[in-house]
């Protein structure tokens, strides 16, 4: 009798012995919970890398803090030069190897694209794609929440301002030739319609274009008082130079891509100053509670890097993360923090305000308004704006959905 | 005299080779698929790059497969390449399965430059592109490229041959230095 007591009491305890490791969460322990990040830190995209970088000195400011229930944040930064097989292969390896729970944010619509069907189908949460395209939310898939506002939308809120706030009567866009271009284009043609207007011209560069002369004459024969660029920040410097050259000077507006405004005024040589821009977190020297609190963990941790938007937006895109986190308590799995970032209602960090629910993915849908002043710092013209566009139907129309 | 022309004539035919050879890096047919394999296969095309940058950016190189899982997404990466002491994995290019099982990966001209060339893209003061050679290039060497399936365990390998430039890619190179698109730093 005693000896079946015995081997049914070891039966019991190598049952609870394996019981943890087959309830175990991947990259989720008693003290530590992982997360990966892609990045380009290399390469011509460098400059959005500082995300990952802002992301990492977020996670060290929540670890210092004591963790999340517990559980300090194990984070892998990984570089993949804005180049889709790199990220593929980084998302494997953490994935596969590391063990990660989730990843946060990630620069590119093309890297995030080339990931996007292999995270959801080993159920990886993602939050916080660092692009304004509609891919991430539309439609929505399970475990991918984005915050980062849409193009579409953005562009719509700087056509809306153009018109209803500055009386602007004749808006030209100037694209690239790509779906980032193409959201931005479909938003500002969207708004307009509501307004019964139209763009008076829409000019698209290749990426590669270098010569943009052509480009500026058809906007510039087109008299337009604004023009919308939906650019990279090189094609924005050029089309601002050569637009000077040729002594047009409309009102320039832009999406918040080209937000970071110490840069650009320094490579357009002071032409971005008076530039209208939409910015998806405060301004660089905002007295938000969280912006000083913020730029004091930069100081202790990360006091080699530049304060700027694109670093301190890493903390931003992470923020509704670590806010699910805080919800999903002590039993952290895939189910539980998809259900706690559902249950996000206005939260708001140094971001727009996020809304999350089931099926709703995309959590931001409004921006302020930012001008550009002298030597490259900014002022806001406006609150935050809510975005008036009907996603659907843009989304039909431009053959997304 | 007969078999002195002969000799002659395949000589001549050597030094040719040897010439187009050393003017032009290397040349190969585009190799196929083998019929008798019912699994997943690779096959690179061109199976031999030189290091020239003119060369190269102006070269299509793609990596085919077939026998993979359809919807899956795959990635190619060169194996064991010697960088900063270490030997790492080069991720080159990527694609997604077609309905048949079989995908077409085209290197990007920013793979060539940043893995291949160690170089970097920039701009010059008319914001035109321009590719900025400060460090040797990857080493030559004939290396294993594999495609990994994302989805599945499926995996397939080919050898992909970089040779160091030609004189071929010497000139051009030298006049893409001239017009100010290569800088040597």
């Amino acid at each position: 009798m005693k000896r079946y007591f015995l081997m049914g009491l070891c039966v019991l305890v190598v049952l609870l012995g394996a019981a943890p490791l087959v309830c175990a969460e991947r990259g989720v322990t008693d003290t530590e919970i992982r997360i990966g990040q892609w990045g380009p830190q290399t390469g011509p995209a460098a400059l959005w890398g500082a995300v990952a970088r802002g992301t990492g000195c977020y996670f060290d400011m929540i670890n210092d803090e004591g963790g999340i229930h517990g559980r300090k944040i194990t984070y892998y930064l990984r570089d993949d030069g804005y180049m889709p097989p790199r990220t593929k292969a980084i998302a494997k390896e953490l994935l596969e190897d590391k063990k990660v729970f989730a990843f946060a944010s990630g620069v590119g619509t093309a890297p995030g694209m080339a990931v996007k069907k292999y995270l959801d189908s080993n159920k990886v949460p993602w939050v916080g794609p660092a692009t304004g395209s509609s891919h991430w939310g539309y439609p929505p898939t399970r475990y991918l929440f984005a915050d980062y506002p849409l193009y579409i939308d953005e562009a719509a809120i700087l056509v809306n301002y153009a018109v209803k706030t500055m009386g602007k009567k004749r808006i030209a866009f100037f694209y690239q030739n790509d779906d980032y271009g193409k959201e931005g284009l479909a938003g500002a043609e969207y708004a307009l319609e509501k307004l019964g207007m139209k763009l008076v011209a829409s000019v698209s560069a290749e990426p590669l274009d270098t010569d943009l002369s052509s480009h500026c004459m058809k906007l510039k024969e087109a008299n337009p008082d604004c023009v919308l660029m939906w650019v990279l920040p090189k094609h924005g410097a050029i089309i601002l130079g050569t637009a000077a050259k040729l002594g047009f000077s409309p009102q320039w507006m832009t999406t918040s891509t080209l937000s970071d405004t110490d840069i650009m005024y320094k490579i357009t040589k002071g032409l971005f100053k008076d530039v209208i821009y939409t910015s998806f977190g405060e301004l660089i020297d905002s007295p938000h509670p969280l912006m000083l609190k913020y730029k004091k963990a930069q100081e202790k941790f990360a006091a080699q890097e530049r304060w700027g938007i694109f670093f301190y937006a890493g903390f931003l895109f992470a923020e509704p993360m670590v806010e699910a986190f805080k919800k999903a308590g002590r039993n952290l799995t895939a189910e539980t923090f998809v259900d706690a970032m559902e249950s996000l209602k206005d939260f708001q960090g140094i971001g727009p305000k996020l809304t999350y629910g089931p099926g709703k993915r995309q959590g931001a849908r409004s921006s302020f308004l930012a001008k550009v002043t002298e030597g490259g710092k900014a002022v806001k013209v406006s609150d935050w704006m809510e975005s008036d566009v009907d996603l659907q139907a843009v989304l039909k129309k431009i053959g997304r959905l | 005299m007969n078999a002195n022309s002969s000799r002659l004539k395949r000589l001549s035919l050597i030094m040719v080779a040897g010439i187009i050879l050393f003017v032009f890096g290397c040349a190969s047919a585009p190799k196929d698929f083998d019929p008798k394999i019912t699994g997943p296969q690779l096959i690179a095309d061109p199976e031999c790059i030189t290091l020239g940058v003119a060369n190269l950016l102006g070269k299509t190189i793609t990596f085919k497969g077939k026998g993979f899982k359809p919807g899956d997404s795959v990635f190619i990466s060169l194996l064991g390449v010697e960088k900063g002491g270490q030997k790492v994995d080069l991720a080159l290019a990527d694609a997604e399965v077609d309905p048949t099982g079989s995908f077409v990966a085209k290197v990007p001209t920013l793979s060539k430059v940043t893995e291949l060339l160690r170089a970097d893209m920039g701009s010059n003061a008319k914001m035109e592109n321009i590719v900025i050679v400060s460090k040797p290039p990857i080493p030559a060497g004939t290396y294993t490229a594999r495609a990994v399936s994302m989805e599945s365990d499926l995996k397939a390998e080919t050898a992909f041959g970089i040779k160091d430039p030609s004189a071929g890619d010497a000139i051009k190179d030298w006049l893409g230095g001239l017009a100010g698109k290569i800088v040597k730093k």
